[in-house]
């Protein structure tokens, strides 16, 4: 069964256009207070936008779609529409939903800016002229707000501004007024920041931006000549498009999350559900490096981050890997925002977990020792042990990500660290190996973290591998609702009947499924691959999936996918990308 | 045939006929509002199993247990084929999800074969916010 997030990103792609189209009907602030019925022009203008897209969408998803895309249209093309008789401004709502944007499938599908078309098409009908606003301080919050949109996509903002800016200096005509009736932060921060028909290439967006600010507003200072430079921008940005996709890169930038779990700090407590063996003197110092490897191997430890395979396996990979220099890494990352048992166990395993990772030093002889965390305040372990603090971001837990970041080695996607003698192991494998070397103790309990999604209680509980969830989760958490189990809470999946914990168990969780609307409108905003961590085109591998061309979304490095939820998390269109990559 | 209402369910669990893929949002919020209130849930959809965040019973056969409440959310054609395997596979009441859905030969067929009917919304009981506001002008009790 697929795994998927449990919580989801709060934002949506029409919380964001709602704010677009307030931000967008504040340039008309000035006329509204000079002529309140203006207002009422513009409310018509906006409703008869509304209409007609909710129309549109009716006839082409058979329910109601949320049309403020549209909206957004509308309020964009109003500057351009207010002076011009009342059917011209309908004719340019229609070029602009029809032409410019269902013609091509709808919302996020379109190749030209829906606004910028009708642009195009009315500036073929009429003289329409730059510039467009009349400078006024009531535009400043307008302005203002407008500057934040940069964001979505920031280099052709930049160099549409740039370009802008460069012709009115060239033109001896720089200054604020000029800025504002040109609409400067209009056309650069609203207009060619929309993800749809906008690369989100840095080179191509600052150069091209700039060409299609520069060029107009120098040579020939009309909204026709604006409006075709632009929609030559939004061609060569598709075109662009098409081609791209194919990365082997990593991002490092990852995800803030916040944790659902809210006691973790206050009220965090282990419940030991089984028993617990108490702790005496062990000689591991005077151990062959044999008998270690043959303890681990006759305990059955296993990687308890998630992975749930052999240990020994791992740790012979190392041996027999024959790279020059061999690094131990201890993962006490738990970027899962879920999970709280590591954190708990680092603060009160601490010194058995010391010990283990002497053992593992004993029994492969480490150029380097590393322990990476997102908090390093309370841990001291041995001065050839470097503590290393990483990000509280998700999923920076993640092998290729941390080893990447640490020690600057790429593991191809059918690659294991250990293969390059790098051994990472989770500090409750670290703990499990100190047991099962010096207390010959079988690997058959482990911490994991339960988790109340509705009160946000967490739980540290250890568990006996093998034992049913759902008695579990009677004996721990109060709440009625849906049992979730796996790795974690970007990566869990509903339980079964019968769920038994496994080793590859990390969370029991009780809440509800999460909402994934899969809203037919993406707008495009790249979010999916900005975050994803193998820099992977989720977009086009989850567009690929759908139509059932697997091989091309294989061939578009879906296989290096590494399951993390990222980008079914931050989806502004409530789609589960998730599910569609792990289909290869 | 009664509106929805929690004294016509019985027991803690719930077969639910016609879990949609297609519908995934709206089957999604039936799930989390009847799990919510303390219901172990068994959805069903006899012509697929794939494309789920949760485990989808395909047949009878592959329950773990049949409930004794129904829940049907199926086009009235489909419902009333569905009535006849559910009354011999144990089932003694069914809500079904609109009074479009429970027409004259659904309900007649249930009549006929002694099962418990209602209608209703199952989020006009067990949701919140606009949900309880339609529940309202249902007349539906909570």
């Amino acid at each position: 069964m697929n795994t998927y997030p449990l919580i989801r990103n709060r934002w949506s792609n029409e919380h964001l256009l709602a704010v677009l189209f307030i931000t967008v009907s504040l340039y008309q602030l000035p006329d509204w207070v000079s002529s309140p019925v203006s207002i009422l022009h513009y409310i018509l203008i906006v409703t008869a936008a509304l209409l007609l897209d909710s129309a549109i969408n009716y006839l082409r998803y058979k329910k109601p779609v949320c049309a403020v895309s549209s909206a957004v249209t509308a309020a964009v093309l109003y500057p351009v529409i207010k002076d011009l008789p009342g059917w011209a401004g309908l004719i340019g709502i229609a070029a602009a939903l029809i032409v410019g944007k269902h013609i091509w499938g709808g919302t996020g599908k379109n190749i030209f800016n829906p606004a910028v078309a009708a642009m195009f098409f009315l500036g073929m009908m009429f003289p329409l002229r730059l510039p467009l606003f009349q400078p006024s301080y009531l535009l400043i919050p307008a302005l203002l707000l407008s500057l934040s949109f940069i964001i979505v996509r920031v280099f052709p903002g930049i160099g549409l501004m740039t370009g802008m800016l460069t012709a009115l200096f060239l033109s001896n005509s720089l200054n604020l007024a000029s800025i504002m009736a040109y609409g400067i932060i209009f056309w650069s921060c609203i207009v060619i920041t929309d993800p749809a028909t906008s690369t989100d290439n840095p080179i191509a967006g600052i150069l091209l931006g700039a060409l299609a600010g520069f060029t107009p507003l120098y040579f020939k200072p009309s909204l026709f000549a604006l409006s075709t430079a632009l929609l030559i921008f939004n061609g060569i940005s598709f075109l662009i498009g098409q081609y791209s996709g194919r990365t082997n890169s990593i991002s490092l930038s990852g995800v803030k999350i916040k944790s659902p779990i809210t006691a973790m700090k206050t009220d965090i407590e282990v419940e030991a559900l089984t028993e617990e063996l108490p702790y005496v003197g062990c000689s591991w110092e005077n151990m062959k490096a044999e008998y270690i490897l043959d303890r681990i191997k006759q305990n059955d430890v296993f990687g308890m981050g998630g992975a749930g395979f052999p240990t020994v396996s791992k740790l012979e990979k190392v041996i027999e890997s024959g790279a020059k220099k061999k690094y131990l890494i201890i993962n006490g990352m738990e970027c899962d925002p879920g999970l709280i048992h590591d954190k708990w166990l680092m603060s009160n395993r601490q010194a058995q977990i010391s010990k283990g990772i002497s053992v593992l030093n004993m029994l492969i002889g480490f150029n380097k020792t590393y322990f990476i965390a997102k908090n390093i305040e309370n841990l001291s372990f041995s001065p050839r042990v470097e503590v290393k603090q990483l990000p509280d971001r998700y999923p920076y837990g993640a092998e290729r990500i941390f080893v990447k970041k640490l020690l600057g080695i790429s593991i191809p996607a059918d690659s294991n660290s250990a293969q390059y003698g790098v051994l990472i192991l989770n500090v409750q494998t670290v703990l499990a190996i100190y047991e099962a070397v010096c207390f010959d103790k079988k690997a058959a309990e482990r911490f994991i973290t339960v988790a109340d999604l509705f009160s946000g209680i967490g739980h540290v509980v250890k568990v006996k591998i093998g034992e049913r969830v759902s008695d579990i989760v009677e004996r721990t958490v109060g709440s009625k609702g849906m049992i979730f189990v796996g790795g974690g809470i970007m990566q869990a999946h509903a339980a079964l009947e019968d769920e038994l914990v496994s080793k590859t168990t990390n969370l029991i969780a009780v809440g509800t499924l999460p909402k994934y609307k899969e809203s037919h409108q993406c707008i495009n905003c790249g979010l999916c691959k900005l975050y994803c961590p193998m820099g992977l085109d989720v977009k086009k591998i989850a567009e690929l999936v759908d139509e059932g061309r697997l091989v091309e979304a294989y061939n578009n490095n879906a296989r290096r996918c590494i399951n993390c939820g990222t980008c079914s998390y931050i989806c502004l269109a409530g789609k589960h990308l998730a599910a569609r990559t792990a289909k290869n | 045939m009664e509106k929805v209402n929690k004294a016509f369910f019985e027991g803690n669990e719930i077969l639910f006929v016609g879990y949609s893929s297609r519908n995934k949002a709206f089957c999604s919020s039936i799930m989390n509002a009847f799990s919510k209130n303390g219901f172990k849930v068994y959805p069903m959809n006899t012509k697929t199993k794939d494309g789920f965040d949760v485990k989808v019973y395909q047949d009878f056969t592959e329950l773990p247990k049949v409930p004794e409440t129904a829940y049907v959310l199926l086009k009235s054609g489909n419902a009333l084929n569905a009535i006849k395997p559910l009354k011999e596979n144990g089932v003694k009441r069914i809500l079904f999800q609109n009074e479009k859905i429970a027409d004259k030969g659904v309900l007649e067929q249930c009549r006929q074969l002694g099962l418990e009917t209602a209608a209703g919304c199952p989020m006009m009981l067990f949701g919140s916010g606009l949900h309880r506001v339609h529940g309202f002008f249902a007349g539906v009790k909570r």
